[in-house]
């Protein structure tokens, strides 16, 4: 795992240096152009000193890695909220994204199991066949586009909920569900169907499997059957759950921007936009981290979750 | 028992998700060929009124500069499919190799599986972003970026039939009888696994264009292409959801997640014969 921080690290500080031309003069003419009138020499002494451009390049890259050790990490100031450093920026976004991203993902999860396992229990009935094609074909809708559509029909057409941002004027708990409500709705359409069809296809195992015939032999039904085929079905969709963080997160992004959320994903649109590269190599380096976290948490959890497993 | 279906393709043949798959993507194929020959309209210079509804002269209506959404679509194909296959191509060519050699030699797999695990862990998508607004890529590097970052799929799943394949007796026979490792690796063994690869491929190839559409909608798409996922972003940046103009967005994303489905379900199609195989 480590060494994925350590790739992502690398490439952060190879990406500037593969720039055309030289990157810290970019970088001050990017600052200067966003605030005329800054002292040009003091900055581009400031810039010089933060990437120790004059060393030899195992020297900066060991200098740069110190930096971003550091706490608070250093990825130099935002350049258009200079001198705000771009790890503040990023911290603040990530907030939301992660609120965001628990509750569309706790809802998404749960429905998913249940409607896996429904599908399970009643393969190649109606429903069934009629979902199936159904969710490979929201598996595959565009996040961003459904949010778009969704802005269309909910907030333009009908006028039911706020079409951007996470809050009114000031941030108040109805407030900031019911601008949740579109941006959540449309992450869990698009990621219900994968948690669902991997639930559907354990479950199906499962219920081919000795103890449910053993339980349906002694007559179970109802509750408890539903809780031992739930128990043994879940351990392979929660590993779903966190590994598909890394391949989510992305997605997530686009559904933020299409909404303006205030999360990772508008602060990187907007960043890109403005050419303002210290915010976009921070992003990066936090979303490695959070999904290295959520990987670390899948491990954590299956031992707790399925007593079968143990690390001992 | 009559007419049991002998051969894989006679199967797929018989199975509804193949057919329907192919169907949808033969129709968007035939789409973007047609737009190589022959385009309504230009489709990125002003011919009609601006933002007009879908009429019987332009079917998808305009643009908010009066380009027509229909010859945009046709033309927008053509980069969507090229991305899509081109990074499942060189996916598959690198995820099988390296699956191969890590399955076959025995001494290269701990390596090589650990390589694989690294970048299935990495965040694609941001990876992607970050390095593409740093060097805005070509639509063929982006096409090969986001390549470099979706193998490890194929290579796990090719080292885990090749480990079984091994064992098998026509493989057994072929090594006591002299044949070189390199035929009974990418002639003996692909044979075997080619419709899993392919499989994975069309799953592969729906990402790819995913992964590009998404590029297009944070802003760092590839330059000088037009894509479905490029009209998207267009459409975004002008408001296009806040003046309802959603005939400009609504065809290019559905044709994304229609021609993905069609992929989709060729792919579920060969799993599951395989599987019955």
């Amino acid at each position: 795992m480590l060494i994925v921080l350590f790739a992502v690290l690398v490439l952060n500080f190879v990406l500037p240096r593969m720039m055309p031309g030289n990157f810290v003069q970019i970088f001050v003419q990017q600052l200067e152009r966003e605030h005329p009138g800054t002292n040009f020499q003091v900055l581009s002494q400031r810039i010089e000193a933060l990437y120790g451009i004059n060393m030899p390049y195992y020297a900066q890259f060991l200098h740069y890695v110190q930096q971003i050790l550091s706490f608070a990490p250093n990825f130099g100031p935002s350049f258009v909220y200079y001198p705000t450093n771009a790890w503040f920026l990023v911290t603040y976004a990530l907030t939301w994204t992660l609120v965001l991203l628990g509750v569309s993902q706790a809802l998404s999860w749960v429905f998913g199991i249940f409607l896996g396992i429904y599908m399970a229990m009643h393969k190649d009935k109606l429903l069934d066949r009629v979902l199936q094609p159904f969710l490979y074909f929201l598996n595959t809708v565009p996040p961003f586009w459904l949010g778009l559509i969704f802005i269309v029909v909910f907030a333009i057409d009908l006028g039911l909920l706020p079409a951007s941002g996470a809050y009114d004027i000031t941030p108040t708990l109805i407030g900031v569900i019911r601008h949740m409500i579109l941006p959540a709705a449309v992450i869990i359409a698009v990621t219900l169907p994968s948690h669902a069809l991997v639930v559907r296809g354990v479950t199906l195992e499962v219920l081919s499997s000795d103890f449910v015939t053993v339980s349906k032999a002694q007559g179970l039904s109802g509750r408890t059957f539903y809780g031992r085929v739930l128990r043994n079905s879940m351990l392979p969709s929660l590993t779903n759950l966190f590994l598909s963080i890394g391949f989510l997160i992305g997605g997530i992004f686009t559904v933020e921007f299409t909404f303006s959320y205030p999360g990772m994903g508008t602060l990187i649109a907007t960043a890109i936009f403005n050419e303002d590269y210290p915010v976009i190599q921070a992003a990066l380096y936090v979303t490695t981290l959070v999904v290295l976290l959520s990987n670390l948490a899948a491990d954590l959890l299956y031992p707790i979750v399925d007593p079968r497993v143990s690390y001992a | 028992m009559s007419a049991q279906p002998r051969s894989l393709l006679q199967k797929l043949r018989k199975n509804r998700y193949v057919m329907s798959g192919v169907v949808i993507t033969v129709f968007f194929v035939i789409v973007a060929f047609v737009g190589l020959v022959y385009l309504p309209h230009d489709p990125l210079q002003p011919v009609g009124p601006d933002y007009s509804a879908p009429s019987s002269q332009f079917p998808f209506g305009t643009t908010f500069v009066g380009q027509d959404v229909f010859s945009q679509w046709m033309y927008g194909a053509r980069s969507t499919l090229l991305v899509g296959f081109l990074s499942a191509l060189v996916a598959m060519v690198i995820g099988v190799v390296i699956g191969m050699v890590a399955g076959y030699i025995s001494l290269t797999d701990e390596p090589l599986m650990r390589v694989t695990d690294v970048v299935l862990t990495l965040p694609a998508l941001p990876m992607l972003i970050t390095v593409a607004a740093f060097v805005r890529p070509t639509i063929v590097l982006t096409a090969v970026l986001i390549a470099f970052l979706s193998w490890p799929a194929a290579a796990r799943v090719t080292r885990s039939n090749v480990l079984s394949l091994k064992e098998s007796p026509y493989v057994e026979v072929a090594r006591l009888s002299g044949v070189p490792n390199r035929y009974i690796m990418f002639q003996d063994m692909l044979r075997h696994i080619m419709p899993l690869v392919l499989a994975l491929a069309l799953f592969s190839v729906i990402g790819a264009i995913l992964t590009e559409a998404s590029l297009d909608f944070i802003g760092v798409g590839p330059s000088s292409a037009f894509t479905w996922g490029a009209m998207i972003s267009f459409a975004n940046d002008a408001n296009a959801a806040f003046v309802g103009a959603w005939w400009w967005f609504l065809i290019p994303g559905l044709s994304i997640a229609f021609l993905s489905t069609g992929l989709a379900f060729i792919a579920y199609g060969l799993e599951t014969v395989m599987k019955e195989a």
